[in-house]
């Protein structure tokens, strides 16, 4: 129910072994490896040029997987379960298959790549062409003769028609084509003695010189050509995508082959990290004290030359940390690691704060019948989908926070929004006892938190800080609380002030050995009661969010009973949007229960004691995105 | 006073239901719509944490539902879906009116601010997908604010008594 207790191993193993003992390590998956630091001139570091290989080569991997995943003919979804594979094949696979799929995937990209630049030239040369269609001359012989000068650019629409006035009748025939934006196209052949003459009244009218594309036939038929040619070329990327839809068939092949890869380069990074003689190697390592036993059996079995010791950790040294916990509240660690790893010297709050986690979840979504279903649905989705691990985690939280749900529903006495029984909390009519037992629940979730504080100042024997940090807040909250009620106002009040004495007087030591500084500094935490007032009010969304769960379920069935009442349509219409709108304020529900219930612990409870900034424990293992790894028996 | 077989008084709270449901409703528009436009470019550049910003952009919704809640109070509490409206009299219809501001205005605000953390917090977790937890954390603080408003609003409209 805590932060694991860790051992650092030392291992000694004949250099040939090291690749099997790292793979028989990996199998275990307990057993995080280190740095090992060791004079350089002593030791041979094998260089592990092979990682960074091995690197390139995942990169590869990854690239085909998310090419050809587009055309994956199994969809994955969100909730679909993965393959599951053996130690065996994850160790063993062979590459070969997977490397075929790669080179073909990377032909297939440069095959695309080819078309994609063919269509691009197709389309500028359709572009080009688009101002000279209405030309009727084929290209290859629109060009200059012995005796004509071909004119081809453009010029104002305006100065155009001057100039064909001006020249009609003479040596020249011009054109004008269809203007593109605002540029006016023209064709003009002039007999080349005056093609001088020409050419200045062209200069006069804004002429740029455009020649025509290159090209066999008229504009048009080019164009008509170009068009023909890209027909041809979608076509060829159908039968391209045809391709990679085959070739995603071998999906599986390739994740395969990158979960091996990805072992492999987790067994080279822990091989670069041990030190290595040129006939031994040298393991250094955190391992769970738990496991130690086992893990040192395990592999005297299987390397009896092999010299293992196990050390405890060296004072100012921080092991990693990891959270072991009762199967029941186990998933709740992952609310934890979200948030961040607590300290190797602290605790870890999971055990505690599971039960209020799961209580606040069921208040806010606070519908039996999701609860039930929840409660129910969960155990079948696991069997069904085989999530990963941390999924699994996700899943028990919600399946127990379900369990509270039904709770808290019958409390509130909201089934599917209906409200079938005499209600014991009634958050619509009757408001504020609901949010006073919210208020109080707050007030008990903050002084746990406060009194874990205590514990840990306890555990370290530091009892008088215990006192000034927190007994001092929890008389002065409480006495403050008490100062409400006539009954026990006066005693409220003595509370209170001794609370509010203490704070004053040692909140600010260590900070100055100046009495007045201190004061002065008591003052400034003592201002941190107005926090105190804004945690507590933080737990009225207890209430909102219920509030809200129930009002839209209860909306929903009045809108369903109206629609209901228009006979068979009616019935036909009213069923899936009962179904679907209880389905769409279950989902929005939960997940507002489970943000909020997240916050309340991280930024309420955590406020009152948490000591984060532990590393988690990484030990050599499978940790594989596409496969399900199965249980090694 | 009654125009076309309705008081003034009905006709504030209807403003009232009015103005929490829509001025709310815009605020998580703007915020859930900012944060899809996020979240559409980040997918682009990092497709996988996809899921991981699904949660993100729905948080800056909630300002919507709380309120539609009000609104629904409100016409629950004045008959109006029943189709047999209750006598509404002009004090009691300003104070629909004034009970509707809370959840309306703070909605809207809440709601487009914690779009925009919403968004951020999406760039974060496209650069560092460990981070969601802390980013969804961030953008939920808030919702603080819109959560009080809502119960404001709702204190407020159940002190009316008809």
């Amino acid at each position: 129910m805590a932060i694991a207790e860790m051992k650092r191993i030392g291992l000694i193993i004949m250099r040939r072994d090291h690749d099997r003992l790292l793979k028989f390590a990996q199998r275990l998956g307990c057993v995080q490896v280190t740095q090992t630091e060791v004079p350089e001139e002593l030791m041979l570091r094998k260089e592990s040029a092979r990682a960074a290989e091995i690197e390139a080569e995942i990169a590869r991997y990854q690239w085909a997987i998310r090419k050809l995943v587009k055309y994956d003919p199994v969809k994955q979804s969100m909730f679909s379960a993965l393959p599951e594979v053996s130690v065996d094949d994850l160790e063993g696979s062979d590459l070969k298959g997977a490397e075929q799929v790669i080179q073909q995937a990377e032909e297939l990209e440069r095959r695309a790549g080819d078309l994609r630049g063919q269509e691009s030239r197709l389309h500028v040369a359709i572009e080009q062409l688009t101002p000279w269609l209405q030309l009727d001359i084929p290209t290859e012989i629109n060009h200059n003769t012995q005796s004509v000068t071909i004119f081809t650019g453009t010029v104002t629409a305006n100065g155009l028609k001057e100039l064909m006035a001006a020249w009609s009748g003479q040596a020249a025939v011009i054109r004008a084509l269809e203007p593109v934006k605002d540029l006016q196209h023209f064709w003009a052949a002039v007999y080349l003695p005056e093609a001088t003459r020409f050419l200045q009244d062209l200069q006069e009218i804004g002429f740029q010189q455009i020649s025509l594309p290159e090209g066999q036939g008229t504009p048009q038929a080019q164009r008509e050509a170009a068009e023909k040619a890209l027909e041809a070329l979608a076509e060829k990327q159908k039968a391209l995508e045809e391709d990679l839809r085959k070739l995603a068939e071998q999906l599986p092949v390739l994740r395969l082959g990158y979960e091996t890869l990805k072992a492999e380069y987790a067994r080279e990074e822990a091989q670069g990290r041990m030190a290595h003689t040129a006939t031994a190697s040298l393991l250094q390592g955190w391992v769970p004290a738990l496991a130690a036993p086992g893990v040192e059996a395990a592999i005297k079995e299987r390397f009896p030359e092999a010299a293992i010791s196990f050390f405890d950790p060296q004072e100012g040294e921080e092991p990693p940390v990891l959270l072991r916990n009762h199967p029941v509240t186990a998933p709740f660690e992952s609310i934890i690691t979200g948030f961040s790893m607590p300290h190797p010297s602290s605790l870890d709050p999971t055990a505690v704060m599971m039960p209020f986690f799961a209580c606040f979840f069921g208040m806010m979504v606070s519908d039996a019948g999701y609860g039930l279903m929840m409660a129910l649905l969960v155990p079948i989705l696991i069997k069904l989908m085989k999530p990963s691990k941390g999924g699994r985690k996700l899943f028990w939280i919600v399946g127990i926070g379900g369990i509270f749900t039904v709770f808290w529903g019958a409390m509130y006495n909201t089934w599917f929004g209906f409200a079938p029984w005499p209600t014991v909390f009634d958050p619509v009519n009757n408001s504020l006892p609901v949010m006073a037992l919210c208020i109080g629940l707050g007030a008990l979730h903050l002084f746990t938190g406060l009194g874990l504080g205590a514990y840990l100042n306890i555990r370290r024997g530091q009892f008088l800080d215990a006192i000034y940090d927190q007994f001092s807040w929890f008389s002065l909250v409480v006495g403050l609380g008490l100062l409400l009620l006539p009954q026990t106002a006066e005693l409220g009040k003595w509370m209170a002030l001794a609370g509010a004495g203490i704070i004053l007087v040692t909140a600010g030591r260590g900070k100055s050995n100046n009495p007045f500084k201190r004061l002065l500094s008591g003052l400034g935490a003592l201002y941190n009661v107005s926090g105190w007032l804004s945690d507590l009010l933080s737990y009225m969304r207890l209430f909102g969010m219920g509030l809200a769960t129930g009002v839209i379920g209860m909306v929903i069935n009045l809108l369903v009973g109206m629609v209901m009442q228009n006979g068979i349509i009616g019935i036909i219409i009213g069923i899936p949007l009962f179904v679907g709108g209880h389905l769409f304020n279950a989902a929005i529900n939960v997940l507002g229960a489970y943000v909020h219930s997240s916050r309340l612990q991280y930024i309420e409870f955590f406020g009152k004691f948490y000591e984060e900034g532990g590393t988690a424990f990484m030990p050599l293992g499978y940790s594989p995105r596409y496969v399900r790894v199965q249980d090694a028996s | 006073m009654e125009i076309l077989g309705m008081s003034i008084g009905q006709v504030l709270a209807l403003f009232g239901a009015a103005l929490s449901v829509a001025l709310a409703g815009m605020g998580s528009a703007k915020g859930v719509g900012l944060a899809g436009q996020t979240s559409a470019g980040v997918s682009t550049e990092n497709p996988e944490v996809n899921p991981k910003l699904m949660v993100l952009q729905i948080l800056p919704g909630t300002q919507g539902i709380y309120g539609f809640l009000i609104g629904v109070i409100i016409l629950v509490n004045i008959g109006a879906l029943g189709g047999d409206m209750k006598a509404v009299e002009l004090t009691q219809g300003l104070a629909y009116l004034a009970a509707a501001i809370p959840v309306g205005v703070v909605g809207y605000f809440s709601a487009v601010h914690q779009g925009k953390a919403a968004a951020a917090g999406m760039l974060l977790v496209g650069q560092h997908p460990d981070m969601s937890g802390k980013a969804i954390i961030m953008t939920v603080m808030v919702e603080t604010y819109a959560v009080l408003a809502l119960l404001a609003s709702f204190l407020m409209v159940n002190a009316i008594t008809l």
